[in-house]
């Protein structure tokens, strides 16, 4: 539609141009710009939902953070108090460092333990195949389920990690009620979910290692460690850049586990939590806004210092 | 590259099969709740459709929806208007999403409103003032119990009539106290009450108490001691007092030895896990909770008995559950239908109802003092303590910034109860917190 | 390779039933409570088998909600999403393959950036937008926000890049429109990402919470993952029982795919994260 709004636009200032202009004239020059619009009205669709769903809601965000609003009542503008209230407010700090605990603990782990799993797993056996299926599976899995499922097993008293902490003589866990503990539980849960997907992204990574690779480290009396750190780990550099700056703003956005398993109390409060709670339970649409302003700060930091410093280093084949 | 476009092709295809497949499989079962709710009445014109909201679920879901249900059979087709019950989960989710709904233009006709919630959307004018259908229909507002009746104005007009309404009781497994040798009376001072407790634990290895960090049963505790969680005016709190302290250490102390089982409020529902396996001798819930705790005792095989909470320096309970409100959103039909199904569901044979269905008190004096309250009273004395309660009772906080303070103070109680903070400092911060939040 | 060593042999059985076990048990668990009774769930030490299944449960966590509504909404969303996606990113992809055009590197930079930013931080202007447009408690609040995915184009331009530029100035020799090109060129080689692409949408909204949870206020749009969460919404005590047998019905399906699907779901992932 835009396409064509835009020819009939051009053709008539077209018209315009030469009186004596001749039709093959006027058809060439219309063909010229309908060729120059085109890729335009290929890109208008994808272009108009991001401008209204993604572009626009930032900046009216960034507008509603200098706002005092409840829905309800007119908006007032009140310059930066949003801000000031939440950079004297000891809970947002609480929230922040949470967040990066939720973050890092998520990130940091997976990536390890996905690593050592791909090492182990790498060999076309039937049997890693098996093991590549199950621990993917949960991937896939709606993360409200698996909420669900671990709240069940992590319940203090009747729950299966207990039983079996108990079997096993240890002492047990208040998984989701200690504050000491329950974001890392809720770390666990994340971890469970997405060490699978890490995993069968470093075996196809590794398995895209061009072999002669290895036998010219074989040829060097190369040992396994050396030959990994050498050679496996910076061919697969990319993938890790992309797993991580992934698993960081996966780790950012986190919300079913913490809706469901802890509501946010004991010190399980994120960034995006904490946005929802004063968004849609105390209705204070300014604060709101500004935790998410502060949100996005954040992730641009991480996506830029990601691009121009870490990216500079990854080993590119 | 063909055989994996194959093989994508297959995996969506069973992917879509098979959620096709759930869709057969659930077609087949009944929606019993569904379907009697949206059934249209078979009235003569077309009728006035009206939605209404309400919390929970169990018996006071069978109660709303058998009530509605009951209108759209009755005055409903007289009147040709159709209601559609809703649930909406609980009464957080209901204020929650009441006010989005607001803005979003698709509120329902009537709600159910907690009554800590009415200041907030009576002043944004999101609910509208009954009077002047209150005056149409001749609808004594005296019938309605005083202590009932403190929430529902604001600005001197009326917002809201009493509908599920209760007063926090204590509940108490008589079998349990009797193994330990306890008079099934239960404890009247909170001295007892300690006494009771620790006998329990001591005699039978049970918790002698069972209490989750909950604002509404806290707001009695404060009561009972002769103080309140928000001062008067609603601009100050007292939970930096030697009243909370005394309160907050009173179970710190039980919970120590192990007589009480204190809990956190991410894990209230492990208190009625410890009623159902007989795990604890008392606990604190509302009236509204007694048909269905009832229940369980006869499904369990134990006793179960009612009774005043214990008081401290004066009996004193804040009420609670929900009016019925009617929103400021729809045509004036729709509106007058609101009122219509607000008058018949308050009205004294369904406050009756409603009473029998759910254990909620009598909202209506005439209610109250019926034949079939009294045949019920007398059948099942456990229903009147709330009712009898209710002459010590006063209304709950109404400022908007409340539901956010609540949290703040069921936060500091898990902190303290649970995760043995220090009390001092928990509670100096907590009163500074709620302080600035009030005057906001 | 070396296992003629019989304890590497035992060691390696070991780790392999030690990482079965841990991503087995979860969903064991999940099945074994959902014909428990609540009896059987509050039971400690807890029971790991069950001898007479209550598979009433399934029946009652269907009539607890709106089940086929909330399954039916889930397909409609589920499958919208995809079709918009579909609308909206093959021709941008085409574009950013195939023609330089000003402002190109401006436009594919905002729409990579997008993929930066989660639907969990701007829910709120987004349901203030709908709420002015009234079109809360719509599938539109539900798909419009999905209609596009700066992940779908950038995968799908890869692949358009790959084909072969002969094919194409040979397709314009013979006048061939841009559509007829696009259509009859591009997309039969692009298939394998197309579907992938779509595979991953269908995963992604059909496990959706948050978009839902925060667009609708009433049941008639609602999804079931919503459903599900409702199921634990008793006035005191969540019902696993109920829970449970809620959630089977919820991952059923994707579990079921993935069982006769796995390695292609798995390659569909792994082609993604590969890129």
């Amino acid at each position: 539609m835009i396409k064509k709004y835009a020819v009939s636009n051009h053709s008539q200032v077209g018209a315009h141009f030469d009186d004596k202009a001749s039709i093959s004239f006027n058809m060439d020059l219309l063909k010229h710009i309908g060729k120059v619009v085109f890729p335009y009205g290929l890109i208008a669709p994808s272009m108009m939902i991001f401008l209204i769903f993604m572009i626009y809601p930032i900046l009216y965000m960034i507008y509603l953070s200098f706002q005092k609003w409840n829905m309800l009542s007119d908006k007032v503008f009140i310059g930066v108090q949003n801000y000031d209230k939440l950079f004297v407010d000891p809970d947002f700090y609480q929230v922040m460092i949470t967040t990066v605990k939720f973050m890092v603990g998520t990130v940091s782990v997976s990536v390890v333990l996905a690593l050592l799993l791909a090492l182990y797993l790498n060999q076309n056996t039937a049997i890693n195949r098996f093991l590549q299926g199950v621990i993917f599976a949960p991937y896939i899995v709606s993360l409200v389920s698996i909420a669900f499922i671990f709240m069940w097993m992590m319940d203090s008293d009747l729950g299966l990690l207990n039983y079996i902490l108990n079997l096993l003589h240890l002492p047990t866990v208040r998984w989701l009620e200690d504050p000491k503990v329950a974001i890392y539980a809720l770390v666990l849960v994340n971890i469970w979910k997405g060490v699978g997907y890490y995993t069968i992204i470093f075996i196809s990574a590794f398995q895209s290692i061009p072999p002669y690779l290895y036998e010219a480290a074989k040829l060097d009396k190369s040992n396994r460690y050396r030959t990994f750190f050498k050679i496996t780990l910076p061919m697969i550099s990319p993938t890790l850049f992309f797993i991580t700056l992934t698993g960081i703003i996966g780790g950012l956005k986190v919300f079913e586990t913490i809706n469901i398993m802890t509501m946010g109390s004991n010190n399980t409060n994120t960034l995006v939590y904490s946005l929802y709670q004063y968004g849609f339970s105390f209705h204070k649409i300014g604060y709101a806004s500004a935790i998410g302003v502060v949100l996005m700060v954040i992730i641009g930091t991480v996506t830029f210092f990601y691009f121009n410093t870490l990216s500079k280093r990854v080993h590119y084949r | 590259m063909n055989s994996k476009v194959k093989r994508s092709m297959k995996a969506l295809l069973i992917v879509a099969i098979l959620a096709l497949s759930i869709t057969g499989c659930a077609n087949a079962s009944s929606l019993t709740a569904n379907a009697n709710s949206s059934e249209p009445a078979k009235a003569s014109g077309t009728p006035t459709e009206i939605t209404f909201w309400y919390a929970w679920t169990d018996k006071i879901q069978q109660n709303n929806i058998d009530l509605t249900e009951e209108f759209n059979n009755t005055v409903g087709k007289e009147k040709d208007i159709h209601v559609t019950a809703e649930y909406q989960g609980t009464y957080d989710d209901v204020h929650q999403k009441l006010q989005a709904a607001y803005i979003a233009g698709n509120a329902p006709n009537v709600e159910v409103m907690e009554i800590a919630s009415m200041k907030t959307f009576a002043m944004n004018d999101v609910i509208l003032p009954l009077d002047s259908y209150v005056k149409q229909s001749n609808v004594d507002l005296k019938d309605f119990q005083e202590g009932l009746m403190k929430n529902s104005y604001y600005n001197d007009a009326c917002y809201g009539l009493p509908y599920l309404r209760s007063t926090p009781i204590l509940y108490m497994n008589t079998t349990l106290l009797e193994a330990a040798g306890l008079d099934p009376k239960g404890p009247s001072t909170w001295a007892e009450l300690a006494e009771y407790v620790n006998t329990v634990h001591e005699k039978t290895g049970k918790y002698g108490i069972s209490v989750n960090s909950y604002i509404w049963t806290f707001e009695a505790f404060m009561l009972e001691h002769g103080s309140s969680v928000l001062d008067a005016s609603e601009t100050s709190t007292n939970m930096n007092s030697n009243e909370a302290k005394e309160i907050i250490q009173f179970f710190k102390e039980l919970g120590d030895k192990k007589s009480a089982h204190l809990i956190s409020s991410g894990e209230s529902d492990k208190v009625k896990t410890d009623i159902m396996n007989q795990d604890t001798a008392l606990w604190f819930s509302s009236t509204g909770d007694l048909t269905n705790v009832l229940q369980i005792a006869k499904d369990n095989g134990f006793k179960v008995q009612t009774a005043f909470i214990p008081k401290a320096k004066s009996y004193g309970v804040p009420t609670g559950g929900c009016n019925l409100v009617i929103t400021n959103s729809g045509t004036d039909a729709e509106k007058q239908a609101a009122w219509e199904f607000v008058n018949w569901m308050t009205s004294k044979e369904q406050t009756i109802k409603a009473s029998q269905n759910t254990g909620y008190l009598p909202s209506r004096v005439s209610a109250k003092d019926s034949d079939a309250m009294n045949a019920l009273y007398k059948e099942i004395p456990q229903y009147k303590v709330a009712l009898d309660q209710l002459s010590y009772s006063t209304g709950r906080p109404m400022n908007p910034g409340y539901a956010e303070a609540s949290k703040d103070i069921v936060d500091a109680l898990d902190a303290i109860w649970i995760n043995n903070a220090d009390v001092d400092s928990t509670l100096g911060a907590l009163e500074k917190s709620i302080n600035t939040i009030l005057n906001e | 390779m070396i296992f003629s060593n019989p304890i590497k042999m035992i060691l390696k059985w070991f780790i392999n039933l030690i990482i079965f076990v841990i991503f087995f048990i979860p969903f064991y668990w999940m099945l074994l409570t959902s014909v428990k009774s609540l009896g059987e769930t509050l039971q400690f030490p807890p029971t790991f088998f069950v001898w007479n299944p209550h598979f009433e449960n399934f029946k009652n966590a269907f009539e607890a909600i709106p089940f086929l509504q909330f399954t039916f909404n889930s397909i409609v969303v589920a499958f919208g999403t995809m079709i918009f996606q579909f609308i909206t990113i093959v021709p941008a992809a085409y574009a950013y393959a195939r023609y330089d055009f000003k402002l190109k590197n401006l436009f594919f930079g905002l729409t990579l950036s997008t993929m930066m930013i989660p639907s969990q931080l701007i829910f709120l202007p987004i349901f203030l937008l709908f709420s002015k447009w009234g079109m809360i408690n719509t599938y539109w609040a539900l798909i419009l926000p999905f209609a596009s995915s700066a992940f779908g184009i950038f995968m799908l331009r890869q692949t358009f890049k790959q084909v072969p530029e002969e094919l194409i100035e040979a397709a314009r020799l013979d006048k061939s429109s841009e559509l007829k090109i696009i259509f009859k060129i591009m997309l039969p080689i692009a298939k394998p990402t197309v579907f992938t692409l779509g595979l991953l949408t269908f995963i992604e909204t059909w496990n959706n919470y948050f978009w839902p949870l925060v667009m609708t206020t009433n049941d008639t749009v609602r999804t079931l993952p919503l459903g599900i969460a409702s199921l634990r919404m008793v006035e005191s005590g969540i019902n696993y029982h109920l829970v449970m047998a809620g959630n089977v019905i919820l991952i059923l399906p994707i579990l079921f795919a993935y069982f006769f699907a796995q390695r292609h779901i798995i390659d569909a992932f792994t082609y993604m994260g590969e890129k």
